[in-house]
C-alpha cells in the first residue's frame, strides 16, 4: 500500500504483506511468528495498524479499520482480555472518577461485556454497530448485511469514493503462548472469532513460538494465514539504532540541564560510527535490537566522554586566549562555548572536530569493553546506568599519550560464587561439601573413595575414563557425569558418614588433643552427632543451600536432601578448607 | 538490442532486490555463495520469468514466453518490439515504465549495493508509478500506466475478496454431493418454515467442505423471517451458558423474553405488548437484555425456555455448530430438551415449526448420543464433501483467481479482464504449477489451504512488484511450500545459540535423547578449548541467555516443569529441530569452525 511507510528498517516485506491484507480483505485469522526480535515486531505491527486506521478511504481501502491490542501477559484472565479489547476498540478509557466503568453502548447502563465469551461476542457486535454509526455508516445497512449476506455476497453497491463502506476490527493478541498456559479455553473461540461474531473482523496472533506449539488439539481451530518474520540483518539494526539518535537527542535537549549531553546533535556522525562498531562486536552474540540498544545506551556516554572532554578543554583554552579573563565561572563557560562552537556551523556535522585518528583511537580503546558489556548487560547482571558508571573512562583520555591511555580493568558487577558461602561457619562448609559429594558421587563408590583400611592409606579411585566418550564398548551410550545431570537426593545418614570421613582426614589435626577418646575416629564420631550439626543442616536448608527432597512430615527413614550449590561453589569451598575436591569426585573434571 | 535486453534484466534485478520476498525462494538458489542473500535471491528470481512480461506480447507469444529458459529474452523482445511499433496497449505496461523510471531516478543504486540506498529506493517506491519519458508517447503512456495500475489494483482487490469469501460450490456440478446436500437441507428447512414441521438433522462433513456456508445460504434464501438461534460448542461450553445465549438471542430477535413471561408476574403491560409486537427497535430490546441480566433465574427454570420455543409466533431454527461438543455436556440435557421439543412439535395451524441443525465434522457423533436423546433425534444425516476431483479443484482455483471485476466496478475494461483470464489460464496450464496443485490436492482438499496459497501467491506478490509477478512458477512454488509449512525455516541465529544447537546435536548422536544446560555448556567449553577459535565466553551469560531465548522460542523444549528443588541448569530438555535443519542453520551462518564442529564425530 502506498500510504504505508515501513516503521522499522528490515520490515518492508512485512509492511507490504500485512498492510495489504489488513486494509483490503484480511483472512479471519493471521499468525505472525517472530523468534528473535518479538518486541520490534510488536512495535512494527502496531505502527502498521495505526497507519491504516488513521488513513483515509481509497479504492483499495474500503473499510474503516479499528484495532485493539491485548497482551496476554497483562490480560491474564478472560475478563481482563475482554475489557482490554472492547475498550480499546471503541477508544474508551476507564476513568477513576466514574468508577472505572467499562464502555457501554449508548443508553445501556451496566451491560457486562466482560462476563464470558458470549457476552464478549455481543459486546463486539454492539461496538461494531456503535462505530458504524459513528463513522456515518447506517446501522440498518450493516445490520442488513449482518443478517442477510452469506459473507459478503451481493455487496456490490455503489458507494461514494470518499467514505468507507464498513467498519473492520483487527484484534492483535500478543504473546499467545501465554494464553495457552493461562487460559487455554480461550484459544479456539478466538481463532474462530470472525465466524462467531459474524462481523468484519480479523484476529492476529503474534508470538515467539510457532502455531504448532499453540494449536489446540483435535483440529479445533482453523489453520491461520502464516506470516513469518525473519530476524533483522545487521545492517537493518544499525540503521534503526542510528535513526533512534534524533529522538534521543531531542528528548535530551528538552531536559533542563542540557549543557553538553552525550546526545548532542553534533555527535550524530560519531554515534553512527559507534553503532557500527558496537554491532560488529555484539551482533554475533544477540540479534535482538532491543538488547543492542540497551548496550549502546550503557556504553555511549563513556564512549563520547573523551571527545567531550577534549572539546571542553580546547574551548576553554580558546576562551582564555581570547578573553584573557581567568575568572570565568565554569558553568557559564560551558554554556558559552557550546553556543559558540556547536551552533556555529549549522549543518552541525562539521562542527565537531572528530578526525579519523580520534575515531580509530576510540575504537581501539573501547572495543574490549564492548564484549564485557555483552557479558554483564545481556543477562542483566548489572543495569545500564550502574555499568556505565562503573566503566566510566578516566577524564581527558584523549590527551594522554597513546601508550598510557587505557580503560583499565572493566568491571561487571558479577557476584562471585564464593561470596555467599564465605561467611559460613567452618562446620557448615564441611557439611555443604559433604552434601555436594553425596549428591554427585554414586552411593556405591563411597566405600572406594572414603573407605580406609587400618593399614593402607591409599584411596582407590576409579580409573580415568578416556574422554573421547561417544559409545562404550558394549554399544550403549556413554555415561554422563552426574555433575552435568544435576544433584541427586541422598539420605541424611550417608551425608553424615561422608562428613565424618572428611573431618577425619582434614580436621583432626586442628582439634585440641583430648585424652578422653582412645579409638581413632571416636572424636569425629562425636563431632558429627552433635546437635549443632543438625541445626546447621536445617539452617542451610532454610538458606536454600541444601534442598530437602523428602516431605517434612515423613517419619520413616532418614530425611533426603539435595545439594544446591554449583560445582564452582563447591570448588571454592574446598579451596577454603584446603581439600582437593577433584580427588574426591567419582568423575573428576 | 542486446544492450536493451541487458538493461531490462538489470532492472528486474533491481526491483526484485528491493521488493522481493527475501527468504521465500531461498532454496531455489542453484549454487549460491551466500555473501549477500538478497543479491542472490534477486538473481535467482531474475532467472525465472514472469508472465507479466509475457502478457505484453500477443497471446500466442505468451505460451512460449512461459518457458522458463527463454522468458527473459522473450520478454524484453516483447517490450522493444512494441515500443518500435509504437503500438501500446492500454493494459500492458505497468512494470516497464516503472522500471525505466527507476533507472532514471536512481541509477547508482545497483553499484553501491549498500542497504541504506536500497532502503531509500524502496521508500521512493510510489514515484515508480510515474511513467517515464523514454516511451514514444508520454502522455498516452501516463494515462495507460495509471489505468493499468488501477486495473491491476482492482483485480487484486477482486481476487482478495474472492479468496476471503471462498466459494467452492460454484464449480460443482449439479449432481455433486454438496448440491444434493444443499437441496436436502433446503427442503428440510422449508418444511419447518412453511409447513411448521419439527425437524432435526445432522450436517456432517470434513473441515472446509462448506457446511456452514451451506446453512447460511439456505437461511438467506428463506422468504419468511424465522428466528435463528446460533450456538457453538466452542463457546457455549456448558448447558447453562447455552441457555443464556438462547435467551439473549431470543430477546434480540423477537424483543421479548419468553422467560420473563414465565417467571415474572404479568404485571407490566409492556412485556405483553412486546410479545404482540416482535419487531421492536434495538434500544428497547437491549434494555430488556439488561433486565434479563439482573434477574437471570436458576438453571432449572432456564430449561423451561426450550419447550416455550414452540409458542413463538415465528418458526425457529436452531443451529448447533460443533454439535459433538454439545453431546459431551453432562447428561446431554440441552440436546434432550431441544430434540424433545422437535418431536413434540405437531404440525398444526397455530404451531410454528422448529428445526435443529447440527453441524459437525466428527463421524461418530450419533454414537455419542445417549439412548433417550438418540431416540428423539430423527437420525437424518446430510453429508458434505470437499471437491471430489482434481478437475473441479482446478476450476475452483481458476475461478477464484479470475474475479468478476466488472461487478466490482465498471471502470475496468473488458479487454483487461480477458487478458487476465488468459494469463491465469496459461499459468494453470503450466506443468509445474499443475504438479504443485496436484500435490497439494493429494495432501488436503481443504479449500482454506488453497486459499492461503493463492492469497500469498497472488495479492501479496502482485502488490509488491507492481506487476503480475505471482504468475511466476517459482513464486507459486514458494508460496505453496510456505502455506503448507513445508519449507524449513532458515533461522538466523546468534553465535551462542548456534553453538548450543550443535552441542545438542552431538549429545543426541552420542545416544542421549535429553540434555541439560550444563551438558551443552561443558561440550561447548571443551570445543573452545580444543579449537581455541570460538569467540564465545562461556564464563559469562551469553550462552545462558541464548539458551533461555531458545527455550522461549520452544526450540529447546523442557521435559519437566521447573521446580524449586531442581535448578534451571539441570532441567532436562529436548531439541525440537532435526539434525538437517541445524545443519542448514550452520551452513547459513557460514563459519568454518562451526561447520567443522558439526561434522566432527562425537
Amino acid at each position: 500500500m502506498d500510504f504505508l511507510k515501513c516503521p522499522v528498517p528490515g520490515y518492508e516485506n512485512v509492511t507490504v504483506e500485512f498492510g495489504t491484507l489488513a486494509s483490503t480483505y484480511p483472512p479471519p485469522f493471521i499468525y505472525i511468528q517472530d523468534i528473535q526480535a518479538l518486541r520490534t515486531t510488536l512495535n512494527a505491527v502496531d505502527a502498521i495498524l495505526r497507519d491504516i486506521s488513521n488513513s483515509n478511504a481509497s479504492m483499495l481501502h474500503r473499510s474503516k479499520v479499528y484495532y485493539a491490542k491485548a497482551d496476554c501477559i497483562s490480560c491474564f484472565t478472560p475478563r481482563l482480555f475482554y475489557e482490554a479489547v472492547i475498550n480499546s476498540l471503541v477508544g474508551w478509557e476507564p476513568d477513576w472518577e466514574e468508577g472505572c466503568s467499562n464502555w457501554a453502548a449508548d443508553g445501556v447502563v451496566g451491560a457486562k461485556w466482560n462476563e464470558n465469551m458470549d457476552m464478549f461476542l455481543h459486546g463486539l457486535r454492539a461496538a461494531h454497530q456503535y462505530l458504524c454509526r459513528q463513522s456515518g455508516i447506517g446501522i440498518s445497512e450493516s445490520q442488513g448485511q449482518l443478517r442477510k449476506t452469506p459473507k459478503g455476497k451481493g455487496k456490490a453497491k455503489e458507494v461514494p469514493e470518499a467514505g468507507f463502506d464498513g467498519v473492520r476490527f483487527i484484534i492483535v493478541v500478543e504473546r499467545v503462548e501465554r494464553l495457552k498456559e493461562s487460559q487455554p479455553e480461550m484459544i479456539v473461540p478466538l481463532t474462530r472469532l470472525a465466524e462467531l461474531a459474524r462481523i468484519d473482523l480479523s484476529v492476529v496472533f503474534v508470538s515467539q513460538v510457532g502455531w504448532e506449539d499453540v494449536k489446540p488439539p483435535l483440529g479445533a481451530s482453523p489453520d491461520p494465514y502464516y506470516i513469518d518474520i525473519h530476524a533483522p540483518s545487521k545492517e537493518h539494526i544499525v540503521q534503526s539504532l542510528v535513526s533512534n539518535f534524533s529522538s534521543l537527542s531531542s528528548s535530551a535537549s528538552s531536559s533542563p540541564s542540557s549543557s553538553l549531553t552525550p546526545y548532542h546533535p553534533a555527535l550524530e556522525p560519531l554515534y553512527s560510527h559507534f553503532i557500527t562498531i558496537l554491532c560488529d562486536v555484539c551482533f554475533p552474540f544477540t540479534h535482538d535490537p532491543a538488547e543492542l540498544q540497551y548496550i549502546a545506551a550503557a556504553r555511549w556516554p563513556g564512549f563520547c566522554k573523551p571527545v567531550l572532554d577534549e572539546h571542553k578543554k580546547t574551548a576553554k583554552n580558546s576562551n582564555l586566549h581570547s578573553n584573557g579573563d581567568a575568572d570565568v565561572d565554569m558553568d557559564v563557560d560551558d554554556g558559552e562555548e557550546r553556543d559558540s562552537l556547536f551552533d556555529e556551523g549549522e549543518p552541525s556535522t562539521t562542527s565537531m572536530p572528530i578526525t579519523t585518528d580520534v575515531r580509530m583511537r576510540l575504537t581501539r580503546l573501547f572495543n574490549p569493553s564492548l564484549t564485557q558489556a555483552v557479558e554483564s548487560l545481556v543477562p542483566r547482571l548489572s543495569n545500564a546506568a550502574d555499568w556505565a558508571k562503573a566503566n566510566d573512562p578516566q577524564p581527558n583520555l584523549l590527551s594522554l599519550p597513546p601508550g598510557k591511555a587505557s580503560l583499565g580493568q572493566t568491571h561487571g558487577s558479577m557476584a562471585t560464587p564464593s561470596d555467599a558461602t564465605r561467611s559460613l561457619p567452618r562446620m557448615s562448609k564441611f557439611i555443604l561439601l559433604a552434601s555436594y559429594l553425596a549428591s554427585t558421587n554414586p552411593a556405591k563408590s563411597d566405600i572406594r573413595i572414603f573407605g580406609r583400611g587400618v593399614d593402607e592409606k591409599k584411596r582407590r579411585r576409579r580409573r580415568a575414563v578416556p574422554k573421547t566418550s561417544g559409545k562404550t564398548k558394549s554399544g550403549g551410550p556413554s555415561k554422563i557425569p552426574q555433575r552435568l545431570l544435576g544433584p541427586t537426593a541422598f539420605p541424611l545418614d550417608r551425608m553424615l558418614a561422608i562428613l565424618g570421613a572428611l573431618l577425619e582426614e582434614n580436621d583432626v589435626d586442628s582439634r585440641m588433643l583430648n585424652r578422653q577418646f582412645i579409638i581413632p575416629g571416636e572424636e569425629t564420631d562425636m563431632e558429627i552427632s552433635r546437635v549443632g550439626v543438625f541445626a546447621s543442616i536445617v539452617e542451610l536448608t532454610s538458606m536454600r543451600l541444601l534442598h530437602r527432597a523428602s516431605p517434612p512430615d515423613r517419619l520413616d527413614g532418614p530425611p533426603q536432601f539435595k545439594a544446591a550449590i554449583s560445582y564452582d561453589t563447591a570448588l571454592a569451598l574446598a579451596r577454603q578448607l584446603k581439600i582437593a575436591l577433584n580427588d574426591l569426585l567419582w568423575d573428576p573434571m | 538490442m542486446p544492450g536493451k535486453r541487458k538493461r531490462a534484466v538489470q532492472h528486474k534485478d533491481d526491483s526484485e532486490e528491493l521488493l522481493g520476498r527475501s527468504n521465500l525462494n531461498h532454496k531455489l538458489v542453484p549454487n549460491g555463495k551466500r555473501l549477500r542473500r538478497s543479491r542472490v535471491d534477486s538473481t535467482a528470481s531474475a532467472r525465472m520469468g514472469t508472465i507479466v512480461d509475457s502478457s505484453k506480447t500477443t497471446p500466442e507469444a505468451q505460451g512460449s514466453a512461459l518457458r522458463e529458459s527463454s522468458v527473459e529474452a522473450e520478454a524484453s523482445n516483447g517490450i522493444s518490439r512494441q515500443t518500435r511499433r509504437g503500438k501500446v496497449k492500454v493494459e500492458i505496461a505497468i512494470s516497464p515504465p516503472a522500471k525505466r523510471a527507476k533507472k532514471t531516478s536512481c541509477p547508482k543504486n545497483r553499484d553501491s549495493q549498500s542497504p541504506h540506498t536500497s532502503h531509500e529506493a524502496a521508500g521512493n517506491q510510489p514515484s515508480l508509478l510515474v511513467p517515464s519519458h523514454v516511451d514514444p508517447s508520454p502522455t498516452s503512456q501516463t494515462a495507460s500506466a495509471e489505468q493499468a495500475q488501477w486495473n491491476l489494483a482492482a483485480t487484486k482487490l477482486g481476487v482478495l475478496k474472492r479468496l476471503k469469501h471462498l466459494n467452492i460450490a460454484t464449480s460443482d456440478s449439479e449432481s455433486s454431493v454438496n448440491c444434493k446436500a444443499a437441496r436436502q437441507l433446503g427442503d428440510l428447512i422449508d418444511g419447518t418454515v412453511k409447513r411448521g414441521e419439527g425437524n432435526s438433522c445432522l450436517l456432517l462433513g470434513p473441515r472446509g467442505s462448506g457446511k456452514t456456508t451451506m446453512v447460511e445460504t439456505c437461511l438467506v434464501h428463506l422468504s419468511d423471517n424465522p428466528v435463528v438461534l446460533r450456538l457453538s460448542g466452542w463457546v457455549q461450553t456448558s448447558d447453562r451458558l447455552a441457555l443464556r445465549e438462547i435467551a439473549l438471542q431470543l430477546l434480540q430477535q423477537t424483543g421479548s423474553s419468553l422467560l420473563s413471561d414465565l417467571n415474572l408476574p404479568p404485571v407490566e403491560g409492556g412485556q405483553d405488548e412486546n410479545e404482540e409486537n416482535p419487531f421492536l427497535d434495538a434500544q428497547d430490546s437491549r434494555a430488556i437484555v439488561d433486565d434479563l441480566h439482573f434477574s437471570l433465574p436458576p438453571s432449572s427454570q432456564l430449561h423451561s425456555l426450550i419447550p416455550a420455543l414452540l409458542t413463538l409466533k415465528r418458526p425457529v431454527i436452531v443451529i448447533l455448530d460443533a454439535f459433538d461438543l454439545f453431546a459431551l455436556h453432562p447428561r446431554q440435557s440441552l440436546l434432550y430438551c431441544l430434540l424433545d421439543t422437535v418431536q413434540n412439535c405437531r404440525a398444526s395451524v397455530d404451531n410454528r415449526g422448529i428445526a435443529v441443525v447440527g453441524i459437525t465434522s466428527r463421524v461418530d457423533t450419533i454414537q455419542l448420543l445417549e439412548k433417550r436423546v438418540k431416540s428423539r433425534f430423527s437420525g437424518r444425516t446430510i453429508r458434505t464433501a470437499s471437491s471430489g476431483s482434481f478437475e473441479s479443484y482446478l476450476t475452483s482455483v481458476q475461478d477464484n483467481l479470475t474475479p468478476n471485476t466488472l461487478a466490482l466496478d465498471g471502470r475496468i475494461s473488458e479487454e483487461w479482464g480477458q487478458q487476465w483470464a488468459s494469463c491465469i489460464q496459461n499459468l494453470l496450464a503450466e506443468k509445474e504449477v499443475l504438479e504443485l496443485l496436484q500435490e497439494t490436492f493429494g495432501l488436503s482438499r481443504d479449500p482454506k489451504l488453497m486459499s492461503r496459497i493463492l492469497h500469498l501467491a497472488t495479492a501479496i506478490e502482485a502488490q509488491r512488484s507492481r506487476s503480475l509477478h505471482f504468475g511466476t512458477t517459482s513464486k507459486f512454488r514458494g508460496s505453496c511450500a510456505f502455506a503448507r509449512r513445508l519449507y524449513d525455516e532458515f533461522l538466523d541465529l546468534s553465535y551462542p545459540a548456534t553453538c548450543l544447537l550443535i552441542a545438542s546435536v552431538h549429545v543426541e548422536t552420542s545416544g542421549h535423547s535429553t540434555f541439560t544446560f550444563e551438558m551443552l555448556s561443558e561440550s561447548i567449553r571443551e570445543q573452545i578449548r580444543s579449537s581455541s577459535s570460538a569467540p564465545v565466553q562461556v564464563k559469562g551469560g551469553s550462552i545462558g541467555m541464548a539458551f533461555e531465548s531458545l527455550t522461549a522460542a520452544k526450540i529447546f523444549v523442557p521435559l519437566m516443569a521447573s521446580s524449586t528443588t531442581t535448578p534451571k541448569e539441570f532441567l532436562k530438555h529436548r531439541c525440537s529441530l532435526g539434525k538437517d535443519i541445524v545443519k542448514s542453520i550452520v551452513e547459513k551462518a557460514g563459519q568454518v569452525n562451526l561447520r567443522k564442529w558439526l561434522s566432527k564425530a562425537s
